[in-house]
């Protein structure tokens, strides 16, 4: 009996499951609508949780919270994540060093990959009642840029959704198998996967059915939002009126939605009339001036492109073909420069948006065993190695090497006597030990005391097939082992993990006062974030200045009680200031500016393998 | 006393030993206890088996041990050899097999990776020959002369990238590199075919050898300011 594998694109903002049916042919899997995407989001309220379609439409729900976009958070620390956070307008509150998204409701956190569980978990069981069959297994997709820890989260996401995650693989080779490369295309081909937010180019070598990818470069933050933004700028730029207004984030939105629609209006023209008359601002926006602003961006890709080239040895003329993925490869600039730089054939014609989860499902057939024609070689993305004095980097595997891979090298000690020594694992090209990744670090212990220098310190990097790194050091005359299977970085081992949550949890419940004041807070402080982001976005057209000054002076109030011990003062601070602020909410939804924040809180479409 | 090191300093790694040439013994299947030969997969129980570390580069891919490779044999031995022990094609399979399959693809691929690059090969091939371990990160050891004419150039080159850019610097640096790389390139040859001769002439075999040593590692001090120069562009 042959395996049930499912390929699984998990996007930032759209997720889909497809299979390989034993016939040969690759379906995206439908929910009962029969729509093919599953938005990657997930809404917290006080009668359930809810994923997808059903949680997109809570968007403006205050009573809720709504979890968008979390694949940016995935595997990081929650300092790593500062940047995005600032876009991101849900709290997210940092857990031992780690991102997590408070739920009031049912007092609980849940992080990054819990909440990609939960999609997995809605992509599951759309697969399963398409089939009718049990679904165990799945591959999983993941930008070639991601790093080990963001892979593991990714792992670990499938884990906790029930699901076996058999291989990770990267989002722009999946695309390269759904154009059905490799049974009988052989060459080198050039992936160019440009999404919302980020671009990922990948050089695959394709002979006999074997894929290898020679290298990987790219930009996690670059893609078609930024061709918006640049061309808001112009109208800001443009129009002082509008300059002032476009400080107003409904403006902005309604600004960038406008330039969104220019964008994709001149693919088909060579000019736009845009006009907002509510703002007085009219212009016209000709191809080439959008050519002209989006230049500098088209220059990034192409800089990513060449040290990719690079990298590889090899010269633009040596790709035979070029495969476009991502939604804002539709634009025609990118075709364009991509189609001169090589002057080869482009592959656009599988939907940019399905592609990756058809390839994801090629594999997944590979992986059930089903058949051996094809074979996905993958490599390292980023250069791995062990910190040595002086805080240099030694690197043992070098980025682009094909794994599985296993290097062997010898280190020893600094100080007489020496019987410990710290191994501390990195990832980066960087040469400084601080300017790379830490991914882990242990302790070699019982090496005889010897003079400096002369004990014999074995380590060894093995990565596996799905790129997950195991390190070993061994000290030579005694045998002396230390070995750790690197577990995800962006928090603590799963055990201590584990403990953690169970302490955690029978803390709260031996306590009442401890969970009522915890839970207090957190609603408190998603009270107060959603209200200063309202006080930010209204003037004094909506909100009269004594009423913003009350509610100011409630948001301190309350701010001083959550610092105090006491769950229910929280608590009552914070229905006061709910109350102070229900007027204004229902005036913003009387203004007619409640139709320019509609949708808002979600970043656009195009981006769903961003 | 009970002392713990920050970090470790690394050793030259004269110990790490790459596998070297050791004859294939008599091996047995370790699962049906068969006679192996020389196979990577049992002929009765159609398990995998693992190379052992007598095994070198050019066994592990099963190619001819010699200076000048045919890089489309190369690949399709890679490839070969990939197809036979890539732990995707073991899905499922025992766990005492995917331990097999993970060690030998990776075995495989350090050396494709190793045999690829033809300087790589070269320092590979001396050490093999002349039965010594491969000590790619030793520290090189170049002629007072050798070492003189590198220093004048690196403040060339200096001077060249301040003044005119990194491509003038480049420029200048490719000029001594590629003669260099041709002298190693056209040694290939001559190499593989003294050792292929039925009368070897020991001496003149060795002279050439510690030749192309010479010239790989004053080309790997080069390349180390190509790489000077790319980083600073």
């Amino acid at each position: 009996m042959n395996r049930t594998v499912v390929g699984i694109d998990l996007g930032t903002t759209h997720s889909l499951v497809a299979y390989r049916h034993e016939d040969g042919r690759v379906e995206v899997l439908p929910d009962r609508e029969g729509r093919l995407l599953l938005p990657s989001v997930v809404a917290l309220s006080r009668d359930g949780v809810r994923v997808g379609w059903n949680a997109r439409e809570r968007v403006n729900d205050p009573e809720t919270t709504v979890i968008y976009a979390a694949k940016r958070l995935m595997g990081r620390s929650f300092e790593e994540t500062e940047a995005e956070r600032r876009h991101l307008t849900y709290p997210i509150v940092d857990r031992n060093g780690s991102p997590a998204v408070p739920d009031p409701f049912r007092n609980r956190f849940l992080t990054p990959p819990e909440i990609g569980a939960l999609v997995l978990r809605e992509l599951r069981s759309r697969a399963e009642e398409a089939l009718s069959r049990e679904v165990t297994e799945a591959v999983i997709t993941v930008p070639a840029y991601f790093n080990d820890a963001q892979r593991q989260a990714t792992k670990d996401a499938g884990s906790l959704a029930g699901l076996n995650v058999l291989r990770i693989i990267n989002e722009p080779t999946a695309a390269a198998l759904a154009y059905g490369l490799g049974s009988g295309k052989d060459g080198l081909f050039a992936v160019f996967d440009l999404g919302g937010g980020t671009f990922d180019f990948s050089l695959l070598d394709i002979r006999k059915g074997i894929f290898e990818v020679r290298a990987t470069n790219g930009d996690t933050h670059l893609g078609g939002e930024d061709f918006d933004r640049a061309i808001v700028t112009e109208w800001l730029g443009e129009s002082p009126k509008l300059l002032s207004l476009g400080e107003r984030s409904e403006v902005r939105d309604l600004l960038r939605k406008e330039a969104e629609r220019a964008k994709i209006a001149l693919s088909s023209r060579t000019e736009v009339e845009v006009a907002i008359p509510a703002a007085g601002f009219r212009t016209t926006l000709t191809r080439a001036r959008m050519n002209e602003l989006v230049e500098p961006f088209v220059e990034r890709a192409l800089s990513c492109v060449r040290s990719a080239l690079a990298d590889s040895g090899t010269p633009p003329s040596g790709v035979d073909g070029v495969i476009l993925v991502g939604g804002s490869t539709r634009f025609l600039r990118f075709k364009e420069a991509v189609a001169t730089f090589f002057g080869k054939p482009l592959f656009d014609t599988v939907d940019p948006d399905l592609v990756v989860a058809e390839g994801a499902a090629v594999q997944a057939d590979i992986l059930s065993g089903r058949r051996k024609d094809l074979l996905l070689l993958d490599v390292t993305p980023l250069s791995l190695g062990i910190e040595t004095i002086g805080g240099v980097t030694s690197t043992l595997i070098p980025r682009n090497t094909t794994v599985p891979a296993q290097a062997k090298e010898l280190f020893t000690t600094y100080v007489d006597g020496q019987t410990n020594v710290d191994i501390h694992v990195l990832q980066g090209e960087r040469e400084m030990a601080r300017d790379n990744r830490s991914l882990a670090r242990f302790t070699l212990s019982g090496i005889p005391p010897l003079p400096a220098g002369t004990p014999r310190i074995e380590v060894t990097f093995q990565i596996d097939a799905n790129g997950i790194l195991e390190v070993t050091a061994r000290e030579q005359t005694t045998g002396q082992m230390s070995n750790v299977v690197i577990h995800p970085s962006y928090g603590l081992g799963k055990d201590d993990v584990r403990t953690l949550l169970k302490e955690a949890f029978s803390h709260a419940q031996e306590d009442f006062a401890t969970r009522l004041l915890v839970d207090a807070r957190t609603e408190a402080q998603t009270v107060i974030n959603a209200t200063i982001r309202a006080l930010e976005r209204v003037g004094s057209d909506i909100l009269p200045d004594a009423d913003r000054e009350a509610i100011s002076r409630q948001v301190e109030t309350l701010k001083k009680a959550m610092e105090g011990t006491d769950g229910r003062t929280v608590r009552d601070e914070t229905r006061l200031l709910d109350n102070l602020t229900q007027p204004l909410a229902e005036r913003l939804m009387n203004q007619s500016i409640s139709n320019a924040l509609s949708g808002m809180a979600l970043p656009k479409e195009g981006g769903s393998h961003a | 006393m009970s002392e713990t090191g920050i970090a470790a300093k690394k050793m030259t790694s004269e110990d790490l030993l790459h596998p070297d040439s050791r004859e294939p013994g008599h091996s047995i299947c370790w699962n049906c206890e068969k006679s192996l030969g020389d196979e990577d997969v049992c002929p009765s129980c159609v398990r995998v088996q693992p190379f052992g570390e007598e095994r070198d580069y050019y066994r592990i891919l099963g190619l001819p041990v010699k200076l000048t490779l045919d890089p489309r044999l190369l690949v399709a031995a890679y490839h070969e050899k990939s197809r036979t022990f890539h732990p995707d094609h073991h899905v499922g399979d025992s766990e005492k097999e995917q331990e097999i399959t993970l060690a030998n693809s990776s075995l495989v691929n350090l050396a494709f990776r190793t045999l690829r690059d033809p300087f790589l090969r070269a320092h590979y091939f001396i050490s093999h020959v002349k039965g010594e371990a491969a000590r790619p990160n030793r520290k090189a050891t170049l002629p007072p002369g050798d070492l003189m004419e590198i220093m004048e150039l690196k403040e060339e080159l200096e001077s060249l990238l301040s003044a005119h850019g990194p491509q003038a610097a480049e420029q200048r640096l490719r000029s001594v590199m590629d003669p260099i790389e041709r002298d190693i390139f056209d040694s290939f040859e001559s190499i593989d075919h003294q050792l292929g001769a039925d009368e070897k002439d020991e001496a003149a075999l060795s002279r050439a050898l510690a030749t192309l040593a010479g010239r790989l590692e004053k080309r790997s001090y080069l390349q180390n300011l190509l790489r000077e120069i790319k980083e600073a562009s």
